[in-house]
């Protein structure tokens, strides 16, 4: 699966947070360009349809979270 | 703005167009880190438009991811109002802050006893104000 995350959005240290948190389940190949980033995921075949959106989903939650700490400057409790 | 529900290989997802012009990415940020604990939330941009997508957390039919892609939109709509109140009477907080912290202040002295100022070869154990003596 190809992403195109919005730089404006997204950090770059959060998606290295991300990426290192979730290195057991999903391998993932990151592209900085132009104001955004380009990102490849591969979820382990291992895993059923149901798990695979969890796995995607709580991905990009995470890095939702870890850019908003970031940008907005939000303590982390 | 619409909500339009569709389907991709992970399953159904409500993908939201919001312009740039009418919202800012921190509101956008703010909203979305708001919903994480109902949705899984991507987000994408092109030139003009921020593109949300949204799936639930808990597996639920299209009325239902209808109903909370709705109650997002008025999460921004908040946080965005927020947002603009801030910043039309930020610095008027601020002032008032630091006019009550500094009437606050005046009755205390900036400097403390020498004999209180730990010096660089100090540890805890050399505490001789009792600092961290139990009590009660």
């Amino acid at each position: 699966m190809n992403f195109n995350l919005p730089l404006s959005i997204y950090s770059m240290s959060a998606i290295s947070d991300t990426k290192k948190a979730y290195k057991d389940y999903v391998k993932v190949t990151v592209k900085k360009e132009s104001g955004y980033a380009s990102l490849h995921m591969c979820i382990a075949e291992q895993y059923n349809q149901d798990e695979k959106k969890e796995i995607a989903g709580s991905f990009f939650n995470y890095l939702l979270q870890s850019s908003a700490s970031k940008k907005l400057d939000l303590k982390e409790v | 703005m619409n909500i339009e529900i569709s389907k991709n290989q992970l399953g159904t997802y409500g993908k939201l167009k919001l312009s740039k012009s009418a919202y800012s990415n921190e509101t956008l940020l703010k909203a979305s880190y708001h919903y994480t604990d109902k949705l899984y939330i991507f987000i994408a941009e092109d030139s003009y438009n921020y593109e949300v997508n949204m799936s639930l957390i808990n597996q639920s039919d299209n009325v239902e991811l209808s109903i909370v892609c709705g109650e997002f939109i008025n999460e921004l709509a908040d946080q965005e109002m927020r947002q603009t109140i801030l910043k039309e009477t930020g610095a008027i907080r601020e002032a008032i802050v630091s006019a009550a912290f500094s009437e606050a202040a005046k009755g205390l002295s900036s400097t403390l006893p020498t004999r209180t100022v730990p010096k660089a070869n100090h540890s805890y154990v050399d505490d001789k104000v009792d600092i961290i003596q139990l009590k009660g």
